[in-house]
C-alpha cells in the first residue's frame, strides 16, 4: 500500500485528486494543509466534503479514514513539517493563481519556492515519484501546436506563467525521482454537476465581466445592455476547457501507471468551443449587448480599454491560436474512454457561477 | 405647513455643475433656509442611499442614526486629511467633533453654513429630533427642516447637495410637494472638474471597488475578491489608504464623462413628468453669461418674486471657472466628448419635450 502526499489538497484540482485517489486506490493519503489559524485536519476534511458535495457525492460515503492532514505550508523550509514523514508519491498541486503585479512575490514564493520546498520534503519522506500539476499555458504566447515538452519562459505573459515554468524546471531536474509534469488547460466544474470549489480561469473571466457590468451600471445605468463592447481576442481560435473530474481521472490514471517522466497535457482537445463563441455566451448570460471583436493591435476606446486591461491575465487563453498536442497523454492513458468526460456547455458553467455570485452580492449598496 | 410658508425645493444636479454657487446665493435671502450638502453627507457620498431613505416608519433614534452620526467614507477622508473643501466643520479647540470622533452628517456642512456655532445648533437639532414620533422618513426630514425654517424666520427651505440627481427618484417619493431646480453644466467642463474633486475621486473609486469586491469596502472587511482589484484601486481601500497617492491621482476624464452622461440620462427620466411649476432647469453657462436674469428666474420660481435680495450683489459672486475642456489636447477632448454624448442627447430630447 502506497502513501500519497498531496499539496494543495484543499484546492480545486488538489481536492478532486484526493477524491479520485480514494476511488482508485486503497492507499493512504496525506494532505499538506495550512492550518490557516485553525485545525489543519478539520480544514482538509471540510474542504473534501465540500468538494464531494459539489461533485454530486455523499460526503458520508467517502473513506476519509484513509486521509489525514499534516500541518504545513509550502513557503516554509521543507514545508514547515517537523518530525518523521513517510510517503511514496508526491502530488504537488499547491499553487497561487494570482496575477497582479503586486502579488509577484507571493506568486513566486508559492509557486517556485513552494515547489522547491515540496520537493525537499518529498526527498526527506522518501518519495520516489513526483506528479506535478502545472498548466498547459506555460506555453505563454506561443501559438500553433503546443507539444508536451519543456518550454522556457520566453513566451510567459505574466508572473503566474513565469512561475509555473520555473516550477516545472525544478521538478524536471529533481534527481532520483520519476517526475511527471501534468498540464491541465482551463479547469472548469464537474462534467455532470457543474460544481466547482474555487473560481479561476473561466470563472475568473466571468467574474471580471460581472464586476465590469456592475461598474458600468453604477456609472451609467443600462449602458452594458445597449453598448457593444469591443474585445481584442482571437475570436475564431479554440479555447481549451476541461472538467475537473476529467483532470483528476486522467492525472491519477497517469500517476498510477508506469508512464515515464515528462510532460502530459490534460486537455480536452476536440469539442472545445471557439474563443468568440465562449465570450458571446458569457456576455449573453450577463445581459451584455453582443460584443464585437477587434484585432490585437486595434485601438479601443477608454471603456473597452478598461475591460481589456482587466482581462490581460487571460491573454494566453483568448489571444492566439493554439492546439495542445496530447500524444504522450493518450499513450499513457491507453484506450480508456471512461477517462474522457464531456465538457459541459460554457453557458451552463457560466450561468451556474453567475447565480452563485449574484446570491453572494445581494447585500451590496444600491446604485440609486 | 405653517401659514405663509412655501413648499420646499431641492437644487439637483450632477455635482460640479455650479450648484454650490446657488447655495451661497440662496443663503443670502432672508426668506430661505438654505440646507447645504445634507443629502450627500447623509448618504455618505452615495454609499448609503438606501439607509438614508429607509422603508416604513422611522423613529427618532433611526433618524439620528442618519443625521447625527459620522459615516465611514467621510471619517476616512477626515482622518486622512483629504476632506473635500465643501465640508465646513473645522475641528479644533473648543469644537466637539474631531478626527477621532468623526463628524456627523448634518454637522459636516449644513450646520456650519447656518451658524458660527454649529455645536450648539447640533444640540438644538438633536433636541428637535428626539421629540419626533415615528413616521415615514420623508415626514421626519420635513418635520425637522420645517422646524429649522421656522426658527430661522424663513418661508421655505431649499436643500442642495452635490450629485443629488442620483437620488431624485427618492426625493420625489419622500417629498411629495417639493419643487426641483435642476442646474446643468456642459458635461465636459463638469467632468474636468469632477476628475480633480476629492469627493468624486473617492465616490467613483468606491463604486468600482464595491462592484469588484461585492461589498462596500468602507462598510465591510470582506476582501474575498481583493485579488481582482487592479493595482490602481488598492490605495483607496480604507485599510491601505494612501493619502499621497489619493492626492496625486486624477479620476480618468472619460469615466467622469460617462458618469455625467449617466446621471443626466437617469435624472432627466425621473424629472420628465414634473410640471413647470415644480421644475426649473437652469444652465450654468447662462448663469455666467447673464447672472441677473437667471437669478431672477431662480427666485421667481422659488418665491414667486425676486424681491428681498440684491441681485447685483449675488451676481458679483459669480466668476468664470478656470477649467475649460476646450484647452484639453484634441484626442482627449474628443474622447471626453464621445463619453458625454448620451447626456447631451438626453438633454436635447428633454428640452424638445419641455418646449
Amino acid at each position: 500500500m502506497a502513501i500519497h502526499l498531496v499539496t494543495g489538497a484543499t484546492g480545486f484540482v488538489g481536492g478532486a485528486l484526493v477524491l479520485e485517489l480514494l476511488d482508485r486506490t486503497n492507499d493512504e493519503i496525506i494532505g499538506l494543509t495550512r492550518p490557516a489559524g485553525g485545525d489543519a485536519n478539520a480544514r482538509l476534511m471540510a474542504s473534501l466534503r465540500t468538494a464531494a458535495e459539489a461533485y454530486g457525492r455523499a460526503p458520508e460515503d467517502l473513506p476519509l479514514h484513509r486521509v489525514r492532514a499534516v500541518a504545513g505550508d509550502v513557503t516554509l523550509p521543507e514545508c514547515g513539517v517537523d518530525g518523521a514523514l513517510r510517503a511514496h508519491v508526491l502530488w504537488h498541486a499547491a499553487a497561487s493563481l494570482r496575477y497582479e503585479d503586486r502579488y509577484a512575490d507571493e506568486i513566486r514564493s508559492t509557486n517556485v519556492d513552494g515547489t522547491r520546498q515540496a520537493l525537499a520534503l518529498a526527498r526527506r519522506a522518501g518519495v520516489e515519484v513526483v506528479n506535478q500539476i502545472s498548466t498547459a499555458y506555460v506555453s505563454g504566447s506561443r501559438q500553433g501546436r503546443i507539444h508536451e515538452e519543456h518550454y522556457d519562459d520566453a513566451g510567459a505573459q505574466n508572473h503566474y506563467e513565469r512561475s509555473k515554468v520555473a516550477a516545472e524546471d525544478l521538478v524536471r531536474n529533481a534527481s532520483g525521482m520519476l517526475a511527471r509534469i501534468l498540464r491541465p488547460s482551463i479547469v472548469v466544474g464537474h462534467s455532470r454537476t457543474l460544481g466547482a470549489t474555487t473560481f479561476t480561469g473561466l470563472y475568473g473571466f466571468t467574474r471580471q465581466f460581472l464586476q465590469y457590468r456592475g461598474v458600468l451600471e453604477r456609472v451609467q445605468a443600462g449602458m452594458y445592455a445597449t453598448r457593444r463592447m469591443r474585445l481584442r481576442v482571437s475570436a475564431d481560435a479554440p479555447i481549451d476547457f476541461i472538467a475537473v473530474d476529467a483532470v483528476a481521472a486522467q492525472a491519477v490514471a497517469i500517476g498510477l501507471s508506469d508512464a515515464p517522466s515528462g510532460v502530459y497535457h490534460l486537455t480536452q482537445g476536440e469539442g472545445c468551443p471557439a474563443v468568440g463563441d465562449s465570450i458571446r455566451i458569457v456576455a449573453k448570460e450577463l445581459g451584455f449587448a453582443e460584443p464585437e471583436f477587434a484585432a490585437p493591435d486595434e485601438p479601443l476606446d477608454w471603456l473597452d480599454e478598461q475591460l481589456d486591461k482587466r482581462l490581460d491575465f487571460y491573454g494566453s487563453y483568448v489571444r492566439g491560436h493554439r492546439i495542445f498536442d496530447r500524444s504522450r497523454a493518450e499513450s499513457a492513458l491507453g484506450n480508456r474512454p471512461e477517462l474522457r468526460r464531456p465538457l459541459p456547455p460554457v453557458g451552463e458553467l457560466a450561468a451556474w457561477y453567475i447565480r452563485r455570485l449574484e446570491d453572494e452580492r445581494r447585500q451590496m449598496p444600491v446604485v440609486r | 405647513m405653517s401659514p405663509g410658508s412655501l413648499p420646499p425645493a431641492f437644487v439637483v444636479g450632477t455635482g460640479r455643475c455650479g450648484s454650490t454657487l446657488l447655495t451661497r446665493i440662496l443663503s443670502m435671502h432672508p426668506d430661505i433656509l438654505s440646507l447645504s450638502e445634507l443629502m450627500i453627507f447623509a448618504t455618505d457620498l452615495g454609499g448609503r442611499i438606501a439607509e438614508t431613505f429607509p422603508e416604513g416608519d422611522v423613529d427618532a433614534a433611526g433618524l439620528w442614526q442618519i443625521l447625527g452620526r459620522p459615516h465611514p467614507r467621510q471619517t476616512l477622508m477626515l482622518r486622512q486629511d483629504v476632506m473635500m473643501a465643501e465640508a465646513l466643520y473645522r475641528p479644533g479647540p473648543g469644537r466637539r467633533f474631531d478626527r477621532n470622533s468623526g463628524i456627523p452628517a448634518i454637522a459636516a456642512t449644513t450646520l456650519p453654513a447656518l451658524t458660527d456655532d454649529p455645536d450648539t445648533l447640533f444640540d438644538h437639532v438633536a433636541a428637535i429630533v428626539k421629540e419626533l414620533p415615528p413616521a415615514p422618513i420623508g415626514a421626519q426630514y420635513t418635520a425637522l427642516f420645517d422646524r429649522l425654517r421656522d426658527d430661522a424666520g424663513a418661508r421655505m427651505w431649499v436643500e442642495r447637495s452635490g450629485g443629488t440627481l442620483r437620488i431624485v427618484r427618492r426625493l420625489r417619493e419622500h417629498f411629495r410637494d417639493a419643487r426641483f431646480v435642476h442646474i446643468v453644466r456642459d458635461g465636459r467642463d463638469t467632468a474636468l472638474s469632477m476628475s480633480r474633486h476629492y469627493g468624486f475621486r473617492l465616490a467613483l473609486a468606491a463604486a468600482q471597488i464595491t462592484e469588484i469586491l461585492g461589498v462596500d469596502p468602507y462598510e465591510s472587511t470582506d476582501r474575498r475578491w481583493e485579488g481582482d482589484l487592479p493595482d490602481s484601486l488598492i490605495p483607496y481601500l480604507p485599510e491601505r489608504f494612501d493619502a499621497e497617492a489619493f492626492r496625486r491621482d486624477e479620476t480618468p476624464l472619460p469615466l467622469c464623462g460617462h458618469y455625467w452622461a449617466g446621471e443626466l440620462c437617469a435624472g432627466l427620466e425621473e424629472l420628465r413628468d414634473l410640471s413647470p411649476e415644480r421644475l426649473l432647469t437652469l444652465r450654468y453657462e447662462d448663469l455666467l453669461e447673464d447672472p441677473r436674469a437667471v437669478l431672477e428666474r431662480f427666485f421667481r420660481f422659488l418665491l414667486g418674486h425676486a424681491n428681498g435680495i440684491d441681485l447685483d450683489r449675488c451676481a458679483a459672486l459669480i466668476h468664470r471657472p478656470q477649467s475649460d475642456w476646450r484647452k484639453l489636447p484634441g484626442p482627449v477632448a474628443a474622447e471626453l466628448s464621445r463619453a458625454c454624448r448620451p447626456g447631451f442627447d438626453a438633454l436635447a430630447a428633454f428640452a424638445g419635450e419641455v418646449r
